[in-house]
Parts: C-alpha cells; structure tokens; sequence
C-alpha cells in the first residue's frame, strides 16, 4: 500500500502504521500508537503516535490534538476533565530544560492543531519500578526506600514547579512516573489534562502525589480484599483495623501502613494519614507534603 | 452604628438559602448596607471547550441573580438605597480568593456565604469557601448559611 503524506491530523483515528506526517517541513513515519495500560486493561490511545524523524531516524511521540472532555470520578467526588494540547504545549517550553519532565516541542499542522512532538524517556514506570523490587519490604524500607524518598522530593519539587508558574500537571498518578533508566531520575510524562477544581486548585494533585508516596512507602497498595483474603501475609490485621484507616478517597485502600509495618516511623506514616478518612486536616499546597517529607528523611538519615 | 454587610452570590441553592435566611434576619433591615456580588472563577478549559455562547451568557445570568437578590431584600424590608450590586468581571483563580480581594478594597462588618453539603471526600478535592474565609478573613464576621 502507498505510503499517504498527512499535513491535516483531525481524523487521527485514520492515521495508520506506514502513513507519514508532515509538520512544519518535517516528515515522521508512523510506526503504530500508544496504549493506556491500567487495572489490566489495554485501552489504544489513537491521538498518540509512535513515529520516526525521517531526518535523523530518532524514535519520537507524537501526540496528535484530542479536544475530549468528560466527567469521572474519584471515589464518590466528581470531576469535569478535559485534555487541553494548549496547556501541555505551555508545560513543555517551561521545562525544556528539567530533568523531571518529558522533553519535547509543540508545532502545528497545516490546519492549526497543536502537535506535540516528544522525546521517549526510556525506563519502567513508577508502579512497575516498585513492583519488581525483589526484596521484602523491611529490607526495602530501610535499605531502598530512602533513596526513593529522596528522588521522590524532587519529582514532587518539580510539580512545585509547575504550581508556582500557575499550572497543573492535571493527572498525577504512579504511570505518570518513569524511571529513567539513563539518568535515573523520576521524570513526569503526560500533562495534557486539566480538570475543574472548584476552590482547591490543586486538591487532586495533591491526592496524586498521596497516592505515589502510599505506592513507595508501601512498596504496592494495599486493599482490603487483599487483606482479608490473605492471611499468611497480613496476619490478624482485619481484625484491628477501623474505617479511618483508609483512603478518603479510594475507601479500600489501606493507608494506615503503620498497622501493617510497625517500623514505619510515626511522622512518615503521618504524612500518608493526611489522605486518610480520619484526617481533620488536609494538604492544600505541594510545599507542604515537601517540608514534611524532607523532614522524614532527616530523621531516618540522623536515625540510621 | 450602619453595619456593612459583604453577599457573594451565585445561582446555587446555597445562595438561595444565604439571601432567604438574611431576608428574615431579626434586625434593622432598613440601616444595613448590603454589597450583593458575584464573582467569576478563572475557567480552567479554554473558551473553545466552555463553549463561546456559554461564556458570553454568563454576565446576564449572573446580573439577573443579583436582582432577584436586591428585590427579595427589598421586599423584606431593606433600603433599595443601601443594597449596592456587584458583578466582578475580573476572574479569581478561586472564589475565595475573589472575596478576599472584595473585602481588602472596602472593610465590611459581616461577610455572608453559603455552604452545601458535602463529604469529606468532596471537601478534600475541590475545597471550600468558607472555611478559606474564616481562616483568611480578619476583623468581620463570617456568617455560614449551611443548605439542605
């Protein structure tokens, strides 16, 4: 079949392996797209391309404009969503030179959508990173995850970043993480989304950074099927287990660690408790969970 | 003593319920000066997503809101003379932060807001007005009118 030239990517859905996308001069080689891959799913992401730079055969994204807009849920809180090239278009030229973000440049086709052409950070992300840590977790806590803590601060120094320039990531999660393989460093990917956020603008980014540190301090999350269906690995925790124990807003989902992991140290556990059902008090900007966190690494560093 | 009271107000049921529950609040209705304002939030999608008709719309929607609010008033008793409307054309990043700024440029006496109810969870995501208010605010009163 004849290779077809694209300078117009609207119908992405019709861009195929084989076609070649013309932007700005330049011509990429799609070579297939993306997939989301979540909960076990396998969801094909059309809007997002894998190609080749025809100049100089380097492997790139490039993520084509999906204006879609759609309400979820988070728990029981809903939430009005939408993608937004423009916004992932401004991030990208803010951090062009971080090492804690994707790396790439915006152009336009010939009929004005907003094209992001990204670099590909090689490495597993952050919840398959954890994963495959072969250790038991008293060993990793105390031997892996200080390290990890402190990539962590700056993974979350980054958002920081974005926060005090008047942006928001938009979709903060353990994939959104990968570990770079080259350099090592946690570099955040995908910050096309944005979401209404009523009076705290930035209350689920702050739940998506909750989420990443109950993910590293747990070494995987804990539920409570898990929980009750496994009783060689947690022993009589049902039983002393209450409601407030659990994520505000995933209501299954274990947070109180400490119950778990006895040597947990109180102010870490504390940090994850701020995402709790039993919190009275709750996180409203980035440079609060930082100070924190920092703080928890002093005290184990002084401690170890 | 004339007591200035600040009345942001949108089209919800909370707002219903802050001008119904001052409307019959047991004092000199006719020596109260009332700022009755709505504010705009920055929207976080772009205009093309809002939709263009939507966003032009929204002025008049809110205007009209603000005079039932005055004639409601009125009706009770107040002074037509002492209620000053207030459409803020400038967007906030937050509603809260849109108040504040209200009452940094003219001190009022008491502030007045509604509240709906809500989970934790829906406090923790998406925040709440008043209790920004009461944090932030010093030297007035914040009065909440909590809704059904």
């Amino acid at each position: 079949m004849a290779k077809r030239l694209i300078t117009d990517t609207t119908e992405f859905f019709e861009i195929q392996y084989g076609d070649v996308v013309q932007i700005n001069g330049k011509r990429y080689s799609i070579t297939g797209h993306e997939h989301e891959r979540r909960f076990g799913m396998d969801d094909p992401k059309f809007w997002v391309k894998r190609a080749v730079d025809m100049e100089t055969g380097e492997k790139k994204i490039l993520k084509l404009s999906f204006l879609e807009s759609f309400e979820t849920h988070f728990g029981s809180v809903k939430i009005r969503c939408f993608r937004n090239p423009q916004k992932e278009a401004d991030i990208l030229e803010l951090v062009k030179d971080h090492p804690c973000f994707m790396r790439g440049r915006t152009d336009r086709d010939d009929k004005g959508n907003i094209i992001r052409i990204l670099d590909i950070v090689h490495g597993p992300n952050f919840l398959l990173y954890i994963d495959s840590l072969p250790v038991g977790h008293e060993t990793y806590f105390h031997t892996v995850l200080p390290g990890i803590m402190k990539k962590l601060v700056k993974a979350f120094e980054a958002i920081r970043f974005l926060h005090i320039n008047g942006y928001k990531h938009g979709d903060i999660r353990n994939d959104h993480i990968i570990v770079d393989r080259d350099t090592g460093n946690y570099v955040w990917i995908d910050f096309d989304y944005d979401y209404e956020a009523g009076e705290n603008p930035f209350g689920l980014e702050l739940f998506g950074l909750g989420n990443i540190l109950i993910n590293a301090v747990g070494k995987g999350f804990h539920n409570i099927q898990m929980i009750l269906s496994d009783k060689v690995k947690y022993g009589d925790l049902k039983d002393r287990l209450e409601p407030t124990d659990f994520s505000i807003i995933h209501k299954r989902r274990l947070l109180n660690l400490r119950k778990l992991y006895p040597y947990i140290p109180v102010m870490l556990n504390d940090i994850l408790m701020h995402f709790s059902r039993g919190a009275t008090i709750y996180y409203e900007i980035v440079d609060e969970i930082i100070e924190d966190l920092n703080r928890c690494i002093r005290s184990i560093s002084e401690n170890a | 003593m004339n007591n200035s009271i600040l009345v942001p107000l949108n089209d919800s049921v909370s707002s219903r319920a802050v001008v119904n529950y001052l409307a019959g609040l047991s004092f000199c209705p006719e020596d109260a000066h009332i700022t009755l304002v709505h504010l705009f939030k920055k929207p976080e999608a772009t205009e093309d997503l809002m939709g263009k008709k939507f966003t032009a719309e929204q002025p008049a929607r809110f205007s009209a809101v603000l005079e039932k609010a005055k004639d409601e008033l009125i009706e009770n008793g107040f002074n037509p003379n002492n209620i000053e409307i207030k459409l803020i054309t400038e967007s906030y990043p937050t509603v809260a932060e849109g108040i504040i700024a209200q009452f940094k440029k003219n001190h009022f006496d008491m502030v007045i807001i509604g509240r709906k109810r809500m989970s934790k969870a829906e406090e923790f995501v998406m925040g709440d007005i008043s209790v920004k208010l009461v944090r932030a605010l010093e030297g007035t009163a914040v009065l909440v009118v909590k809704s059904e």
